[in-house]
């Protein structure tokens, strides 16, 4: 027996789904399309990202730095090697993880509010790096005329089609982090979170499983830079920017982090928040900005849970009455 | 050379100190990473430069008094509206919501103010003194002069008055203050307001000789935020100093080694003294929190 709830949620489930097979047709609009590619990249940056943040507790402020580390990888050794697409999405995802698992010696070493400024000057001193290294980057230029994706002799000229490659990525992508997280490892990370000391004494290494989160969340991260930059074809050290991380944890924490839903439902609704935003023009980053303060402090678990707060809230309210009403009896 | 670097070091240095003190004022007393503390340094230069080049077009010394009043009321309101209600939520929480607040301020400025970059205009002369040998300009020396004082009266409110003893002792124990009957949400109050109003005269000052626009708050959150940890997180004095030695160390180091990675050396001093005091240069040895 299926009571009303849970049909109600097959059908949610379903149209979900249909809506990501089918989102291309959707819409025949080509910025939308552009937009439904983004959320797909955005997907794969929050779902690693979570990996961290959500499961190991550690709040990461460099996750851009892979991102855009993965994405120079592939443009540097697509425009200067030729080498073929998908051994620069396989070879930048890598080399972000290196990346992560050198700094994880440095900046895990370090716990709460030391590891957040760690990981935001790390940000700060990979943008410095790649704006000055002109030799290799071109600097403040950029990399252009990138070439676009190419697999088994197929190019991914259109927007539609794109899509549908980033889609395997991230299904593929959660699914290896479905199974993660299901598994010891997910269980030592969530043990990390909630005691760390605790996770010690029972035999957890703190830091294998806790740089196993950061370089797996950061071999995504590549990935999802080698996307981009094969897709937009031009790339520049604004893909370093403090702004890109703070959008990517807006995503994680609204959506629900330490959840696999949380992610991909923050990066689809703010990625088309903010253009939605975009009739208010000027002030869209300040209402943006509120947004962000207004919905942690009423919805700290994010829209994945949006249900058990709402109940919450009844619960509550109907406790304040009964009180109110308990203390109008006892003055009469 | 070597003294024309240690002047400049001095300069930024000042500010530094100033920024990192407010900071640590409210990080080490609410507990709270306050990622909008840059903006209240942006804040304070746009004000001044609103009374200055707009509004009433006043005299400098006037247009940077009349900004700092109004930072701190502002700052005060935001306290009881929003910051007061983060003290003890969790790390995450907190800093999350100071970003985004830092986002909606840096953000309001652009709307209002414009994107483009803007000099404050002072009305001192434009050459150098010579002091001893040593060129100066007189807005370099007023911030020097002015920030140290600004410091040492700081210091006098926290040693020497009845006031400052009520901030020492909620600073070292919330739950003892309040039973010794100290108003403690009034402290929180005032050293917040007090933290932002010392970002804002940083700000305000060195308007005066750097380009002011609305994006100068987050690098100067991240410094701040490096020299409170390299310091050791609940120390004045700590921030104080290494305010002023991250000052010479980039002046230094720009004149000397490399003037694009001038801001890379905050980050390696960082690692540094991370790798070998995790508990910073003047901290005492707790549990992490």
């Amino acid at each position: 027996m299926k009571t009303k709830k849970e049909y109600i949620k097959i059908v949610l489930y379903s149209l979900a789904v249909l809506f990501v097979l089918f989102a291309p047709f959707i819409s025949a609009s080509r910025y939308q399309q552009h937009l439904f590619v983004l959320a797909g990249i955005y997907v794969l940056l929050t779902a690693g990202i979570n990996l961290l943040t959500g499961y190991v507790g550690l709040l990461s402020l460099c996750h851009a730095v892979f991102f855009g580390f993965g994405a120079y990888t592939a443009a540097l050794l697509d425009t200067r090697f030729g080498i073929p697409f998908f051994l620069t999405l396989i070879l930048a995802g890598i080399a972000s993880g290196i990346v992560s698992y050198l700094f994880s010696f440095i900046g895990l070493r370090v716990r709460g509010s030391a590891f957040i400024i760690m990981s935001v000057s790390f940000l700060h001193l990979m943008h410095l790096l790649t704006l000055n290294l002109t030799d290799i980057t071109q600097g403040q230029m950029g990399i252009g005329n990138i070439t676009r994706a190419n697999l088994f002799g197929y190019t991914f000229t259109t927007r539609a089609s794109y899509y549908y490659l980033v889609l395997v990525v991230c299904i593929l992508a959660n699914f290896i982090i479905y199974k993660l997280v299901h598994s010891r490892i997910g269980r030592a990370w969530v043990t990390i979170r909630e005691n760390e000391d605790l996770a010690k004494s029972i035999g957890v290494n703190v830091f294998k499983y806790a740089s196993l989160a950061f370089v797996l969340g950061a071999f995504f991260a590549g990935l999802a830079g080698s996307l981009y930059a094969h897709y937009i074809t031009f790339i520049s050290p604004d893909l370093f920017l403090f702004a890109l991380n703070t959008q990517i944890l807006v995503m994680l924490i609204m959506g629900g982090k330490g959840t696999i839903l949380g992610p991909i439902v923050g990066a689809v609704v703010f990625t088309f928040l903010p253009e939605y935003l975009r009739i208010a023009d000027r002030w869209r980053m300040p209402i943006f900005g509120a947004i962000l303060v207004v919905g942690i402090i009423f919805l700290p678990n994010g829209l994945v849970k949006l249900d058990q707060e709402l109940k919450e809230w009844k619960m509550r309210r109907r406790v304040r009455k009964q009180k109110k009403l308990e203390r109008t009896v006892n003055l009469t | 050379m070597f003294l024309q670097f240690i002047i400049n070091g001095l300069v930024v240095g000042s500010a530094y100190a100033l920024i990192a003190v407010g900071h640590t004022m409210i990080f080490g007393m609410m507990k709270i990473v306050n990622f909008a503390h840059g903006e209240l340094y942006m804040l304070g230069a746009f004000f001044t430069f609103t009374f200055v080049s707009y509004i009433l077009q006043l005299n400098y010394f006037l247009a940077l008094a009349i900004a700092m009043v109004l930072i701190i009321l502002f700052a005060a309101l935001t306290e009881r509206t929003m910051i007061s209600k983060l003290v003890g939520k969790d790390i995450m929480t907190t800093t999350l919501i100071t970003i985004g607040f830092s986002i909606f301020l840096q953000n309001i400025v652009q709307a209002v103010w414009g994107a483009n970059p803007r000099s404050l205009p002072h009305p001192f002369r434009k050459e150098p003194l010579e002091i001893a040998g040593i060129f100066i300009t007189v807005p370099r020396l007023l911030i020097i002069v002015i920030s140290i004082v600004v410091i040492i009266l700081l210091h006098l409110l926290i040693q020497k008055t009845k006031l400052g003893k009520a901030f020492r002792a909620t600073f070292q124990n919330r739950d003892s203050a309040l039973l010794a009957g100290i108003n403690v949400k009034f402290i929180y109050t005032l050293s917040y307001s007090l933290g932002s109003f010392l970002a804002a005269l940083a700000g305000g000052l060195l308007g005066m000789i750097y380009i002011i626009e609305p994006t100068m708050g987050a690098l100067a959150v991240g410094k701040a935020f490096t020299i409170v940890i390299v310091a050791g997180k609940r120390s004045y004095l700590g921030a104080i100093g290494v305010g002023y030695g991250l000052g010479l160390i980039e002046s230094l180091g720009a004149g000397y080694i490399s003037s694009e990675y001038k801001d890379a050396f905050a980050f390696v001093i960082l690692i540094i003294v991370l790798l070998l005091k995790p508990e910073g240069l003047f901290g005492k040895l707790r549990s992490q929190k």
